[in-house]
């Protein structure tokens, strides 16, 4: 859900920027006579950055608050902060909801290409952390071993040029989760992340020596000049007059790092501009891991939706049960189902993250699919069943021949449309870190800057597998429905 | 072949049947009549514990039945093969061929080879008139044909004993006739059959005695023709 609406958004967003890049205007000289400096960074990338503050959520605090308040003091107004995703802060930039980004914003060759950067602010190290008593101690040894990291950053690129399997996150959480369970084994990840997430759990070692160093920017749009001359003036002063400092040891974030020679960030891996054979098959790749887990939790909504179905027909004690899954299931996210089933079994049964994701969406639809097969079912007359016992067949063989297949006729078209919905729904498991069709969208986009290619081919791709099956289906109810067939008389 | 003592059955707080005391012989025909909501359907019922009494026994094809009976037991089974039913709205199975509704018990129930079950069913359509009808689906037949169809579904099992309910309430008077015959010439074969009808007609030429049920309590008549059924047509 979320992810189609990003795709939506992103598109309009591509769309947008083609209308605003052609009359660049003084974004300085806006924010000067609007008092204000708005910024733009995602409260979910947690402590230190930009976060909630625990006393009082409505409030947002971190080192990066702080910082931009100051700018904003020295430029003479106020700062104002806007929430927005992380993956999609460079493409709201673009579309003017805000006029910097400030939130652990590298300074990458690429983001030098489409944005205009500020003069750094802090340095990072991108830090390795494996499992304690781990025999991987450095990033070569990895090679083929399943890394973890946040997409869309430095340490992505970083591991994108390496031989070894990344596994991409959307919280800094998680991938330490992961490592801890065993799931992956190591992540790479900035120095600020490691600190808060990983080094400090026990069953994790934060490896010494940085992979490579790094430093968060200011990102504006390009021609910003006026701005980024601006906040780089700001910038310098506060480091002479040493507030930077003291706001960066206010966070415990000071280290000999801030006062060595910076160096450029190279980016590691090779970027595609444009939609190649290798993008192709990529997609492919991911359209198939859609279909996959969408046929196979599918048909484990099926098995147990039928289950389920029959328990509460035959009233009972376990028609509560069943009932009670039933509004359990459809009543909660889907997303927070997904997150317990990763994340919250953990500790007693690691599901690989293929196995999480068929379970959630299975167990998930199962609910659905029983509400379809429960109206199907009522729908026959009393007298089938009467005459079916009246045969001597047992309420099992009544359902299995006599209910069931006249039932799978009234209930087909819904089950078409639930297993369409389950298809697109499917997106959501890129949480727990299954690269899908919709996943590998976005990565595409990103490395593209650019929504619209790989978003249509992303749809093209999706209705490739929703439109047969529609067609299938229909095939399907015709043959079922053969015995009204005037054609056959 | 039936005894009936003492049956009570209540639906709700309402009293369906009173004390119902009946016997039948191998071979009887009885017409069941009276008022509907008279208790008619629901003694049919019983006959095959569609409907299990609340109180009293039933002797039937040699099975006892009493109020507690275990739905699911394999007796029962047995009990349905023997006592075959054709309801009212007959309630074939839409989704399977007039070959399919005929065999799915044989063949589910009873276990017998697929092959073995077609070739009676082709023998009962055929002796039924319907011999070309074997593929067709339900709704692609007349009422008749329909009806047919139902009464050959319960003869694949072999019963001893045939329940009707309405017979022939849903058809025109020609088919009502052919549907007659079929039971005429059951009758004749030795079947035992119960029919719940309004049709006095039907009652007069088929039935040996006539049972009146009414307000849960049962009456018995001779046929007013007085002249035993078989001959009579």
């Amino acid at each position: 859900m979320t992810a189609r609406a990003a795709l939506l958004f992103a598109l309009l967003a591509a769309l947008g920027r083609t209308a605003t890049a052609a009359q660049p205007h003084d974004t300085l000289a806006d924010v000067r006579r609007r008092g204000e400096l708005r910024w733009g960074g995602d409260v979910q990338g947690g402590e230190p950055y930009a976060f909630e503050d625990p006393a009082n959520p409505s409030h947002v605090i971190g080192f990066e608050v702080d910082i931009v308040d100051a700018l904003a003091r020295r430029l003479g107004v106020n700062a104002r902060f806007t929430h927005c995703t992380w993956s999609n802060l460079v493409p709201s930039l673009e579309r003017g909801d805000f006029d910097m980004i400030a939130n652990g914003l590298e300074d990458t060759p690429v983001r030098r290409d489409t944005l205009r950067l500020s003069r750094p602010y802090f340095v990072y190290a991108e830090t390795l952390a494996v499992r304690r008593g781990s025999p991987y101690r450095s990033l070569d040894a990895l090679a083929g071993k399943r890394v973890g990291t946040l997409n869309q950053t430095f340490a992505h690129d970083l591991l994108r040029s390496r031989p070894v399997e990344t596994v991409l996150y959307e919280g800094g959480a998680e991938p330490y989760l992961d490592l801890a369970a065993g799931r992956v084994d190591a992540v790479l990840l900035d120095n600020l992340v490691a600190d808060r997430f990983g080094c400090t759990n026990p069953a994790i070692e934060c490896l010494p020596g940085d992979v490579a160093r790094g430093a968060y920017v200011v990102g504006l749009r390009r021609g910003d000049d006026a701005l980024q001359a601006a906040l780089d003036r700001a910038l310098d002063d506060m480091k002479a007059d040493g507030e930077l400092q003291r706001i960066l040891e206010k966070w415990h974030l000071w280290d000999q790092r801030q006062g060595e020679p910076i160096p450029l960030a190279t980016a590691a891996a090779a970027k595609s501009p444009h939609v190649d054979r290798a993008q192709l098959v990529l997609f492919c790749k991911g359209a198939w891991v859609t279909l996959y887990l969408s046929a196979v939790s599918f048909l484990l909504a099926t098995l147990l939706g039928v289950v389920l179905a029959v328990i509460r027909m035959r009233g009972r004690i376990g028609s509560y049960f069943a009932t009670a899954y039933v509004e359990l299931l459809r009543g909660t996210p889907l997303l927070l189902q997904l997150y317990l089933i990763y994340y919250g079994l953990a500790p007693i049964w690691k599901f690989d993250a293929m196995s999480a994701a068929i379970l959630g969406l299975g167990l998930n639809y199962a609910a659905y699919e029983s509400e379809v097969y429960r109206a199907a079912l009522s729908s026959l007359s009393k007298g089938q069943s009467e005459a079916s016992h009246a045969l001597g067949l047992s309420s099992w063989q009544t359902l299995r021949h006599i209910l069931f297949p006249q039932a799978l006729r009234t209930a087909l078209p819904a089950m078409t449309n639930d297993f369409v919905a389950l298809l697109k729904d499917s997106s959501v498991v890129s949480v727990i870190t299954v690269v899908e069709l919709t996943k590998r969208t976005s990565i595409t986009a990103v490395d593209m800057r650019g929504w619209l290619v790989p978003g249509l081919l992303c749809a093209a791709l999706y209705l490739a597998i929703s439109f047969p099956l529609g067609r299938l289906s229909r095939l399907l109810e015709k043959r079922l429905h053969r015995d009204s067939d005037p054609r056959r008389t | 072949m039936i005894q009936i003592r003492d049956v009570h059955k209540r639906y709700g707080n309402r009293d369906v049947l009173r004390g119902i005391d009946a016997d039948v012989a191998a071979g009887e025909v009885i017409a069941i009549i009276g008022p509907s909501g008279g208790g008619k359907s629901t003694l049919l019922r019983c006959l095959n514990y569609l409907a299990p009494c609340d109180h009293g026994s039933i002797e039937i094809a040699g099975f006892t039945l009493r109020p507690g009976l275990d739905p699911a037991a394999p007796m029962m089974r047995e009990l349905r093969a023997a006592v075959g039913m054709v309801f009212q709205d007959l309630h074939l199975f839409p989704h399977l061929s007039v070959l399919d509704n005929i065999t799915v018990a044989p063949r589910v129930v009873h276990k017998r080879p697929a092959a073995q079950a077609r070739r009676e069913a082709q023998d009962l359509l055929a002796r039924l008139g319907l011999g070309d009808r074997a593929d067709s689906y339900p709704s692609q037949l007349s009422g008749g044909q329909k009806q047919r169809v139902a009464i050959a579904r319960a003869l694949a099992q072999k019963p001893r004993v045939l329940l009707f309910d309405e017979p022939t309430s849903a058809l025109d008077p020609a088919l009502r006739n052919d549907v007659l015959e079929v039971m005429r010439l059951l009758a004749r074969d030795g079947m035992t059959m119960l029919i719940v009808t309004h049709d006095i007609a039907l009652s007069t030429v088929l039935a040996d005695r006539i049972w009146t049920v009414e307000e849960g309590a049962l009456t018995e008549t001779v046929p007013q023709a007085q002249t035993p059924s078989r001959c009579a047509i």
